[in-house]
């Protein structure tokens, strides 16, 4: 693998680990039990993309890393250790200065990400302003120069142009503007390219991954796109109803996944020989209540006795690779 | 949400977003404004000059709209009462807009207690009869201009609270105010730049609605003779001062001040609806 080797102690020092994540959501008898346990760990300089199907929990995490919640959300246990903090239960004061300049976030839908009233060169110079003692003039040349390393054409005329006279695909590039603009060591982002059309998915990924690459950040990309994931990540961590089921280098767990979702997901992902596409039978089961066995035991074509009976621990197999599965 | 709209709609009325103003109800608003302004230089009598000698005469050439039965020229008294009228409905209204849109946003931000504390605060003081209200307050504190403008921006404050709760509370969970708080953004400034600037165009339409509202009230108040004191000019005193002389044939102290308020009431609400109808989208 040819991971960036300027941090040599971050090698082995993972930038972000998450241990024991639970998450619940709402109160009373419309709680939800969103994440339920959820470990993983981000090295420095690696690529990480967390995949999933929908409503497993794949945006949520990402949310609580920053404790950006819902107001009805809450993190109940587990921690987010970065840089030798707990990103759980830091201050607020100290949270806020690590959002945008530690790590940053991107969202979903570019357009909406953005506030309407103002112009986009000045939202990202005020991200500038808010983490470094700039003034306002180098700080929009500095978000004039972002958009530029964004692909972004005529980027002087276009940063004083408003939000809704970017298109999709250049108001991605813009959010993913701000969000480097202090340079962090993590941007994670959240189904980036979902909402645009296939050849400017393409675009704006490879922008993302050489900015991110030029200013040496890790990244944690959340898809439910499994061949965008091998694709650009260097690890993949598969998550399944607010639980991890593996979690490795993407080449070991695409080739020799051990655990039978993330087989189900690969090949529901790809083609047959026959050209039939496979899927996976039933449905992501609902969060009501803590999982009281293996959570995909209702799906799995392989489910013994022992998986409707006992959740499985997340161990590791191999070096790195991690799997949630009785039978591996 | 305006962010979620394609372009082209929202650019459907292209070109310059001033031109919304080319209505012939704006024409009626400025000459408000003008009269207000220059009432001095347009008037032709001093409006409380007294004149018993010519108690009241009927319109004609010297007192356009006739005089009042202390012999004042109505036609002076209505453009200094335009003044006044606008000048009360702006300050006050003014003034419930800057305490009552704070609150809201802080209502609608906030939420849980806060929000049901100030919640019930509004139901209760819009649960009384406002006439009541500023008859007791009146009679508490003495009847004047200030004690007008205060009760006046008193009723206001829960009108701006509400509203601009029930904006923010969308607004709150758009995908642009999370993304400004993951960026780093004190709790404040997500407030001031990107909650307050999006929940504004209600209080702009709502602004011209409430001014009509107020000269109503004032009109109203001075009706019954409390508010602007008596020989100060003003629609609703003045439309009182004549009253008993339209059974003798004498319309005129009464119908050119009661034209002014109609006039005024008019204008403010179809200015306010036009704004509404352009921010908000014609739906």
């Amino acid at each position: 693998m040819n991971l960036p080797t300027d941090k040599v102690k971050g090698v082995q020092d993972p930038l972000l680990d998450v241990r024991a994540l639970e998450v619940k959501i709402g109160r009373g008898r419309r709680e939800v039990h969103a994440l339920q346990g959820i470990d993983f760990s981000v090295r420095s300089g690696s690529r990480t993309g967390l995949v999933g199907e929908s409503g497993s929990g794949k945006s949520l995490t990402a949310l609580s890393i920053l404790r950006a919640l819902p107001d009805t959300g809450r993190i109940v246990s587990g921690a987010v250790i970065y840089d030798g903090h707990d990103l759980a239960s830091l201050s607020d004061r100290k949270l806020r200065q690590l959002r945008g300049k530690q790590i940053s976030l991107v969202f979903q839908n570019a357009r909406a990400s953005l506030n309407p009233l103002f112009p986009v060169g000045q939202q990202i110079a005020d991200v500038c302003q808010a983490h470094e003692n700039l003034d306002r003039s180098l700080a929009w040349k500095r978000a004039v120069e972002m958009l530029s390393a964004m692909g972004i054409p005529d980027a002087h005329q276009k940063a004083r142009d408003y939000p809704h006279q970017y298109s999709g695909g250049m108001a991605q590039r813009a959010m993913v503007a701000m969000a480097l603009v202090c340079s962090p060591r993590l941007l994670i982002a959240d189904e980036p390219t979902t909402g645009l059309d296939v050849t400017i998915q393409a675009q704006v990924l490879k922008v993302i991954t050489s900015v991110v690459d030029e200013i040496s950040a890790s990244l944690m990309l959340i898809s439910h796109d499994l061949g965008i994931i091998s694709a650009i990540c260097s690890d993949v961590v598969v998550i399944y109803a607010g639980k991890i089921m593996e979690s490795g280098p993407v080449e070991t767990v695409m080739q020799t996944p051990a655990n039978p979702y993330t087989s189900a997901l690969i090949s529901s992902f790809s083609v047959g020989e026959d050209s039939k596409m496979s899927f996976i039978p039933g449905r992501v089961p609902g969060l009501t209540s803590a999982h009281d066995c293996c959570p995909f035991a209702a799906r799995c074509s392989w489910a013994e006795k022992r998986c409707r009976e006992e959740i499985p621990m997340l161990r590791e197999i191999d070096t790195g690779h991690l799997v949630a599965c009785h039978l591996a | 949400m305006i962010a979620d709209l394609p372009p082209e709609q929202i650019d459907r009325k292209s070109g310059n977003p001033w031109s919304m103003f080319l209505q012939p109800i704006y024409g009626l608003l400025l000459l408000f404004v003008l009269i207000a302004l220059f009432a001095p230089l347009i008037s032709t009598h001093d409006p409380i000059d007294p004149n018993p000698a010519k108690k009241l005469r009927p319109p004609s050439a010297e007192n356009w709209f006739g005089t009042n039965s202390y012999g004042m020229d109505i036609f002076s008294r209505v453009l200094y009462a335009t003044r006044t009228d606008f000048a009360v409905a702006l300050t006050s209204v003014i003034l419930g807009v800057s305490v009552g849109v704070p609150l809201g946003a802080l209502a609608g931000y906030v939420g849980g207690v806060v929000d049901e504390i100030l919640m019930r605060l509004v139901e209760m003081l819009q649960s009384f009869p406002l006439f009541l209200f500023a008859i007791v307050i009146f009679a508490a504190v003495g009847s004047n201009t200030t004690n007008l403008i205060a009760i006046i921006a008193f009723v206001n404050i829960p009108v701006y609270l509400k509203l601009v709760r029930s904006v923010v509370v969308p607004i709150k969970n758009a995908d642009f105010v999370l993304a400004a708080r993951c960026a780093g953004n004190t709790t404040i400034s997500v407030v001031i730049y990107h909650i307050l600037p999006n929940a504004m165009g209600p209080v702009f339409a709502q602004f011209s609605l409430s001014c009509a509202y107020a000269i109503q009230i004032i009109a109203g108040l001075s009706f019954i003779g409390l508010g602007v004191e008596i020989p100060h000019p003003e629609w609703g005193s003045m439309i009182q001062l004549g009253a008993g002389h339209i059974v003798f044939g004498k319309w005129w102290p009464s119908v050119f001040p009661g034209a002014a308020v109609f006039l005024a009431v008019f204008t403010l609400n179809r200015v306010g609806h036009n704004i509404r109808d352009n921010i908000l989208g014609d739906n």
